[in-house]
C-alpha cells in the first residue's frame, strides 16, 4: 500500500481526528476542573473575558489550555488537509469525482464537515473565547472530530471497490450537486450537535442545579429523546446516551466550581443564536443541493422531479428547515422552540442520508446506484470450478 | 378538491350523454370557491394571508411526503385497478400492485423492527429470523483463508471480499426473512394495503388532496410576499425575500402548467429506422406533433442515424495453475480483480507476509502498467517478407479495394494461412488469399468449391450423435445431442448475418427484416434460431448470437452453446481469390472459374463482377504478418472498433512490454515467473470489454425529417443532432432523451419522449430561488457587517 493512496490517507485523517478529539476532551475537563482547584489555592474564576487570575502555575495552566484548544483547531485542520488528500488520491484512482459508493461519499462529507467547522470556529466567534466559555467551543470541535473519526473507522471497513459511473452519473452535476448536499448535511448534523449539546446541558442542569428552573415535560422531552439514535448503532448511541453521559460529567464538574454554572447562562443565552448561524451556513447549500438535483434531472431524464423516495426524502428535510426559518422570522419563535425544529430536521437529514435504504420505496429507487449486487465469496466458501478459459 | 377530481374522473371515464351530470355537479362544486371568492374576498384573502394557514400547509406538505415515502408507491403509468365486486384477493392486476406493496412495506417493518432491537419478529418463523451467529461463523471461516489472497492481490482486494461476502451473507439472510415477514403477516398487509388504497396514500403525489397542498401554498405564498405592495420589496435589503418567493411561486406554478400538458412516452427505434408516432407512457400512439395550444403545429418523424452503446474496457488478472492435463485453473476460486482502464495506471500483485508474518506488505512480485490505451483501436498489418527461414511457408499480400468511384474502401493485408482474414466488399463480394505451386495449381484451387454453410455451433456439454460437439449451421439441418444420458433434438430454424429485433404494432418483439438479400449483408451480428426440443417433448426455440448473448432464462439451460458465423462460406454473391505462387507472381480468379484467372501485378487494377475493382500493391511468396494495434485517430464515438492497452510488466525474471485487444483474439495474455515461496507463478491478464456491468455510455445521432418525405437519402432533414444520458435533443418543444438499449440488439435505440410546456417555468423558478438564497444568506449578511463595522 502506497503511503499517498486513498486509503492510507484516510487512515490519517482517522488518526488526526481521532487525536484531536482525545485532546480536545482532555482540555475541556482540565478546563472544567481547573477552576476546581483553582478555588481550593482561593483564586477568582471569570465566566467570558480574562482567564483565571491569579498564581503563575495558574497562569501557566491556562496558557497550556489555550495552547490545546490552538492545537486542537490546528489539527483540525491537519484533518482538514489529509481528507482533501485523500479525496485528490481517490480521483487519480477511480477517475471521477469520488462520490459514488459510501465509501468515497462519507469520507467527502468528513471532509465538507471539516471545512465547516472551521468556518463557524470563526463565524461564531469560538476563537474570542477565553476561559472556561472557551471550553464549551473546544467541546463542541472535540466531539465533531470525536465523530469524524468514528465515521472514518467505519468506512475502512466498507468495500473498497472502485465502481466506474454509470451513464446517469456522468454529467458535471454529480460534483457539485452531491458537493453541495454533503456541505448543507454535515453542518446540519454539526446544528444538531450544537442544540443537543445545549440541550443536555439543560437537562442536567434542570436536575442538579436548583436554582435553575426548567419544566418538567422539556426534562422528559430531551430524555426522550436521548433514545430516539440509540436504534441507529453506534454513533447513534455516542450521539444521544454517550453526550448525554459526557455533559452529565461536565456539569458534576463545574458544579463544584466556585461559580457554579453561571458561565452555561451565557451559552443558554446565546445558545439561539449559535445554532441560527449554523443554520444560515447550512441552508443555502442545501438549497442548493435541491435545486442541483432538479436541474440535472431534467437533464438525465427530462423531468426535474419524479417524486422519487430520496428525492422526497432530500425535500422533507428541506421542509424542516424552511418551517425552522419561518417560524423565527414570520412567527418570532426563538429559543428552545425553535431549536427543537433544528433536532429533528437533523433527524431527517440523517434518515435521508443513511438511513434511505431501509424505507420500502428504496429498492426501486433510481438514486440507488450501489449495494443492491454483494454476493458472498461462493468460491472460499464452497471450492470448485471449471477452468480459465 | 377531492370531489371536483373524482366526478372530472368520473365525467371522462362516462358514456357521452352521460358526461352532462358529472360537469354539472362540478360546476355546482366550483360554486362555493368561486362564491366564496367573489362575496367574501376579503375573508378568502385573510385565510391565505394568514400566517398559519401557510406554515400549517407547509407542515401537511411534510406530513403528506412523509406518507409518501412510508407507503409503496403504485406507478403512475399502471395504476392500481379498483378492487371489484365479487372478486378474490387474486384479482388479476390488482393482486400484483398487492405483492410489490406487500414486499416493499415488509423490507421496511423488518428493517425498522431490528432497528428497535426486536431480533424475533411475532409471528415469524424461529428459523426464517436472520441468524448473526451463522453469519459470524461463515465469515470466521472466511477469513481464515483471506491471508493468501492479501499476500497475492493486497490489501484492498481483501478488504473488499470480506465487506462484500458479510453484506451479500447478510442479505441473502435478510430476504428469507423479510418473505417470511410477508406471508406470514399477510392478513395485516392485505388491510394496510386496502386502505392505503382507499385513503390515497399509495399514490399521495398524484392525489386531489396533495395537489390541493400545494395550491393552498402557492396562494398563501403569493399574498404574503406581496401582501405590503410592490414598492417595499425593491428596496435592496428585500431583493432576497422576493426572488427567493418569485422561485417558488414559479415553481409550483410550472409544476400544475407542466402536469396539465404534459405528453411523456418511449420512441423504440433501430439504426435507420423512421417512426412519425411515439408511445406515451398510458399505451396510446400519438404523432411526433408539438400539442397546440392555439394554432396548428406541424408534424415531423424521426431517424435514428447512429447508435452505440460503448462498453467499459476493463483488465482482469487471474492466477492460474496447471492440471496434467496442460489445462489452467484458477487458483483462487474468486471473481478475479477487474481493473478499468486509463493510461498511466498501475498495478501490483503477489506481496508477500512480511518477516513479522503480516501478510500482504512486502513489495510486489508482478507490477503492471498501462503505458498506452486506445479507446477505438484498430489492427495495422505490416506485411513481413519471411525470406527463406524454415518456419513459414505462408504466401502474403497487400491489397486495396476500390469503389466503381475509384476510392479506396477497404485496404487489406492477407495471407494464405488458414486464419488470415479476407476481404468483405461492401456487394457481399468476398476476397481471400491463397498460395499456389504454380498457375495450374492456382486454377485447381478455384474449381474446388467449398459447401455453404452458415456457420458453426459448438456445444460446451454434451456430444452430438457422431460424437464432435459442434453442428453445422444450414437452413433446416438437425442433429441429437446426447447430454447426461437424455437425447435432445436441435433443429435450426434460421440464420441471420444481422439480427435486429423490434417491436410489432401489436407490443409483441419480432425479427427486423434485413432490407437487403442476406448473402449482401455485413456479418455485423450474426445470430442462429435453434429449436430445441427434449425427451419428454419440452421445446425451446433459442437465439445464439455470436457475440455472445444466449437469451434470458432459457427452458433448457443445461444446454450451452457458441454460434460462429462462417465469414467466407455463408452465402455471397461472388467469391474470389487472389493466388500467389511459390515464386512470387500474384493472379486473380473468381470461385468456381477457372477460366477467370488473370495476372495481377503489383500496382494492376482488376475489375470484380460487382462494379468493385482489386488493386495489388505487393505480394510475397514467403512472409507473415505483424499484427499491432494502433489509436483510430478521429474515430467518432459510433465507431464501435474494440479497445486496445500497451502493457508493462516487471516480474523477478525481468520486463515484458505487449499490447492487448478487445476483440476476441487478442485479449489474453500469459506471464510465468517464479514466486518468492519458488513456485512457478502462471498469471493470466485478460483484457476485454465488461459487458457484466454498466456500459460506459449510449449515444444515439437523430434526423427531425418533414413529414411525407421518406426515409432515405431523399427526405428532407430538418434537424439533427446527439443524444446521450444527461443530455437530451429538442425539436419544437419535444425533448428526446436517451433512455435504454438491448444487449442482445446492439442496433436498438429506445428514447424518451416528453414534451412539457412548464419546464421553463420550473428552471426559472430555480434560478429564481438560488439567486434569492445567494442574496439573503450570503450578500445581505456580508453587506451588514461591513455596514455594521463602517458605523
Amino acid at each position: 500500500m502506497n503511503a499517498l493512496d486513498y486509503r492510507s490517507l484516510i487512515q490519517l485523517t482517522l488518526v488526526l481526528s481521532a487525536a484531536g478529539g482525545v485532546l480536545g476532551l482532555l482540555a475541556v475537563f482540565a478546563r472544567f476542573l481547573m477552576p476546581v482547584f483553582a478555588s481550593r489555592s482561593r483564586l477568582a474564576l471569570a465566566g467570558e473575558g480574562p482567564a483565571v487570575a491569579g498564581s503563575a502555575p495558574a497562569a501557566f495552566g491556562q496558557k497550556v489550555l489555550q495552547g490545546a484548544s490552538r492545537l486542537l483547531v490546528g489539527l483540525c485542520l491537519a484533518a482538514l488537509v489529509a481528507n482533501v488528500g485523500a479525496m485528490v488520491a481517490r480521483y487519480l484512482e477511480v477517475r471521477h469525482w469520488p462520490a459514488q459508493t459510501m465509501y468515497e461519499v462519507l469520507p467527502l462529507g468528513t471532509c465538507t464537515g471539516f471545512l465547516s467547522t472551521l468556518i463557524l470556529y470563526y463565524v461564531l466567534g469560538l476563537h474570542r473565547l477565553r476561559g472556561i466559555a472557551r471550553g464549551f467551543g473546544d467541546l463542541f470541535v472535540a466531539l465533531l472530530l470525536v465523530g469524524a473519526a468514528f465515521t472514518l473507522k467505519a468506512v475502512l471497513g466498507l468495500d473498497p471497490s472502485g465502481r466506474p459511473l454509470p451513464p446517469a452519473l456522468q454529467s458535471y452535476w454529480f460534483s457539485t450537486h452531491i458537493t453541495a448536499y454533503m456541505f448543507g448535511y454535515f453542518t446540519f448534523f454539526i446544528a444538531t450537535l450544537a442544540t443537543w449539546l445545549l440541550f443536555c446541558f439543560k437537562f442536567w442542569r434542570g436536575l442538579l442545579d436548583p436554582g435553575y428552573e426548567v419544566p418538567r415535560r422539556t426534562l422528559w422531552a430531551i430524555g426522550a429523546f436521548t433514545l430516539i439514535p440509540v436504534p441507529f448503532g453506534v454513533q447513534g448511541i455516542l450521539l444521544g446516551p454517550g453526550v448525554l453521559l459526557l455533559t452529565g460529567l461536565v456539569v458534576l464538574a463545574g458544579r463544584r466550581s466556585p461559580g457554579r454554572l453561571a458561565w452555561l447562562d451565557a451559552w443558554e443565552k446565546g445558545g439561539d443564536d449559535f445554532t441560527w448561524k449554523i443554520f444560515l451556513v447550512g441552508f443555502p447549500f442545501l438549497t442548493a443541493g435541491l435545486i442541483q438535483g432538479g436541474l440535472w434531472a431534467q437533464e438525465a431524464w427530462a423531468t426535474y422531479w419524479g417524486w422519487d423516495s430520496k428525492e422526497v426524502s432530500a425535500l422533507i428535510s428541506w421542509i424542516f428547515y424552511a418551517v425552522y426559518l419561518h417560524m423565527r422570522y414570520v412567527v418570532g419563535w426563538r429559543g428552545e422552540k425553535s431549536m427543537w425544529i433544528l433536532l429533528f430536521g437533523g433527524l431527517s437529514v440523517y434518515i435521508t442520508f443513511q438511513l434511505f435504504g431501509f424505507l420500502p420505496a428504496s429498492q426501486s429507487s433510481l438514486h440507488r446506484y450501489t449495494d443492491m449486487s454483494a454476493v458472498p465469496a461462493e468460491g472460499l466458501l464452497n471450492p470448485g470450478g471449471g477452468p480459465v478459459n | 378538491v377531492q370531489a371536483i377530481a373524482l366526478l372530472g374522473h368520473r365525467a371522462l371515464m362516462a358514456e357521452e350523454g352521460g358526461k352532462w351530470i358529472y360537469l354539472v355537479g362540478i360546476m355546482a362544486l366550483l360554486w362555493i370557491p368561486l362564491g366564496l371568492a367573489i362575496y367574501r374576498w376579503k375573508s378568502v384573502l385573510g385565510f391565505f394571508r394568514s400566517v398559519q394557514v401557510g406554515i400549517v400547509t407547509l407542515v401537511l406538505i411534510g406530513l403528506a411526503s412523509i406518507g409518501g415515502v412510508l407507503f409503496h408507491q403504485e406507478d403512475p403509468n399502471h395504476p392500481i385497478p379498483p378492487p371489484e365486486a365479487g372478486k378474490t384477493v387474486f384479482q388479476t392486476g390488482r393482486y400484483e400492485h398487492y405483492l410489490a406493496f406487500r414486499n416493499a412495506e415488509a423490507y421496511f417493518a423488518y428493517h425498522l423492527l431490528h432497528g428497535l432491537g426486536l431480533h424475533y419478529l411475532p409471528g415469524v418463523a424461529r428459523e426464517c429470523t436472520v441468524d448473526d451467529k451463522a453469519i459470524e461463523g461463515t465469515m470466521a471461516s472466511l477469513e481464515k483463508k483471506i491471508p493468501p489472497i492479501r499476500d497475492r492481490f493486497g490489501e484492498e482486494y481483501a478488504v473488499a471480499l470480506l465487506a462484500s461476502s458479510r453484506k451479500g451473507l447478510r442479505n441473502r439472510a435478510e430476504k428469507s426473512e423479510i418473505a417470511s415477514l410477508e406471508t406470514d403477516w399477510d392478513d395485516l398487509w392485505w388491510t394496510l394495503f386496502n386502505w392505503a388504497d382507499r385513503l390515497d396514500l399509495v399514490r399521495v403525489y398524484k392525489s386531489a388532496w396533495y395537489g390541493a397542498f400545494w395550491g393552498i401554498l402557492f396562494f398563501g405564498v403569493l399574498v404574503n410576499t406581496f401582501r405590503g405592495g410592490v414598492r417595499p420589496l425593491l428596496r435592496p435589503g428585500r431583493w432576497g425575500f422576493l426572488l427567493a418567493h418569485s422561485g417558488v411561486l414559479l415553481v409550483i406554478a410550472g409544476g400544475y402548467y407542466g402536469r396539465l400538458r404534459e405528453e411523456r412516452g418511449m420512441l423504440d427505434l433501430h439504426v435507420g429506422e423512421v417512426r412519425d408516432h411515439f408511445q406515451l407512457n398510458d399505451g396510446r400512439s400519438v404523432p411526433l406533433q408539438r400539442p397546440a395550444l392555439l394554432g396548428v403545429s406541424t408534424p415531423f418523424a424521426l431517424r435514428l442515424d447512429a447508435f452505440r452503446s460503448d462498453l467499459h474496457d476493463v483488465l482482469e488478472v487471474i492466477y492460474a495453475r496447471e492440471d496434467p492435463s496442460g489445462k489452467l485453473f484458477p487458483e483462487f476460486p474468486l471473481e478475479p480483480p477487474k481493473e478499468r482502464i486509463f493510461p498511466g495506471k498501475k498495478l501490483a500483485y503477489d506481496f508477500g507476509a512480511s518477516k513479522s508474518g503480516k501478510t500482504g506488505t512486502r513489495a510486489p512480485q508482478l507490477a503492471l502498467e498501462i503505458t498506452d490505451y486506445f479507446p477505438q483501436s484498430r489492427i495495422k498489418k505490416i506485411l513481413q517478407d519471411a525470406g527463406t527461414g524454415e518456419e513459414i511457408s505462408a504466401a502474403g499480400a497487400r491489397l486495396m479495394l476500390l469503389d466503381p468511384g475509384g476510392r479506396v474502401v477497404r485496404e487489406g493485408v492477407l495471407t494464405s494461412s488458414p486464419d488470415a482474414g479476407f476481404i468483405h466488399c461492401p456487394s457481399g463480394t468476398r476476397i481471400r488469399l491463397v498460395q499456389a505451386a504454380d498457375e495450374q495449381a492456382a486454377r485447381a484451387s478455384l474449381e474446388s468449391r467449398e459447401e455453404a454453410r452458415f456457420g458453426q455451433i459448438h456445444f460446451l456439454q454434451g456430444k452430438m450423435q457422431d460424437g464432435s460437439d459442434c453442428l453445422d449451421v444450414r437452413n433446416g439441418a438437425r442433429g441429437r445431442l446426447q447430454l447426461e444420458g437424455r437425447e435432445y433434438r436441435i433443429e435450426i430454424l434460421q440464420a441471420t448475418p444481422l439480427l435486429q429485433l423490434g417491436r410489432s404494432p401489436e407490443g409483441q418483439m419480432e425479427q427486423r427484416p434485413l432490407g437487403r438479400p442476406l448473402s449482401q449483408v455485413e456479418p455485423a451480428n450474426p445470430a442462429v434460431q435453434v429449436k430445441i426440443t427434449a425427451p419428454d417433448g419440452g421445446v425451446e426455440e433459442r437465439w445464439v448470437l455470436e457475440k455472445g448473448f444466449h437469451g434470458r432464462d432459457p427452458r433448457f439451460p443445461e444446454i450451452r452453446m457458441t454460434f460462429e458465423w462462417d465469414r467466407w462460406n455463408s452465402p455471397a454473391p461472388d467469391r474470389w481469390m487472389v493466388l500467389v505462387t511459390s515464386d512470387g507472381q500474384a493472379l486473380l480468379g473468381r470461385v468456381g472459374d477457372p477460366a477467370s484467372l488473370v495476372d495481377l501485378q503489383p500496382g494492376h487494377v482488376r475489375s470484380l463482377a460487382d462494379g468493385y475493382r482489386l488493386k495489388l500493391v505487393e505480394a510475397l511468396p514467403r512472409a507473415w504478418i505483424e499484427e499491432r494495434p494502433v489509436s483510430l485517430a478521429g474515430a467518432g464515438f459510433f465507431d464501435s472498433s474494440p479497445g486496445a492497452i500497451r502493457v508493462a510488466a516487471r516480474t523477478p525474471e525481468g520486463e515484458e512490454d505487449f499490447y492487448l485487444r478487445a476483440d476476441g483474439e487478442r485479449e489474453w495474455k500469459k506471464i510465468s515467473y517464479s514466486g518468492r515461496d519458488g513456485t512457478q507463478r502462471t498469471v493470466l491478464l485478460h483484457f476485454h470489454q465488461d459487458d457484466k456491468d454498466m456500459p460506459l455510455e449510449w449515444r444515439s445521432r437523430l434526423s427531425v425529417l418533414a413529414a411525407g418525405t421518406g426515409s432515405d437519402s431523399g427526405a428532407r432533414v430538418l434537424e439533427s443532432g446527439e443524444i446521450r444520458v444527461n443530455d437530451s435533443f429538442e425539436y419544437d418543444g419535444i425533448r428526446f432523451f436517451q433512455t435504454n438499449a438491448r444487449p442482445e440488439d446492439p442496433t436498438y435505440s429506445g428514447i424518451g419522449v416528453v414534451f412539457d410546456p412548464g419546464i421553463e417555468i420550473v428552471l426559472t423558478g430555480f434560478y429564481l430561488l438560488t439567486a434569492g438564497t445567494i442574496l439573503a444568506f450570503l450578500v445581505k449578511p456580508l453587506l451588514r457587517r461591513r455596514i455594521a463595522a463602517a458605523r
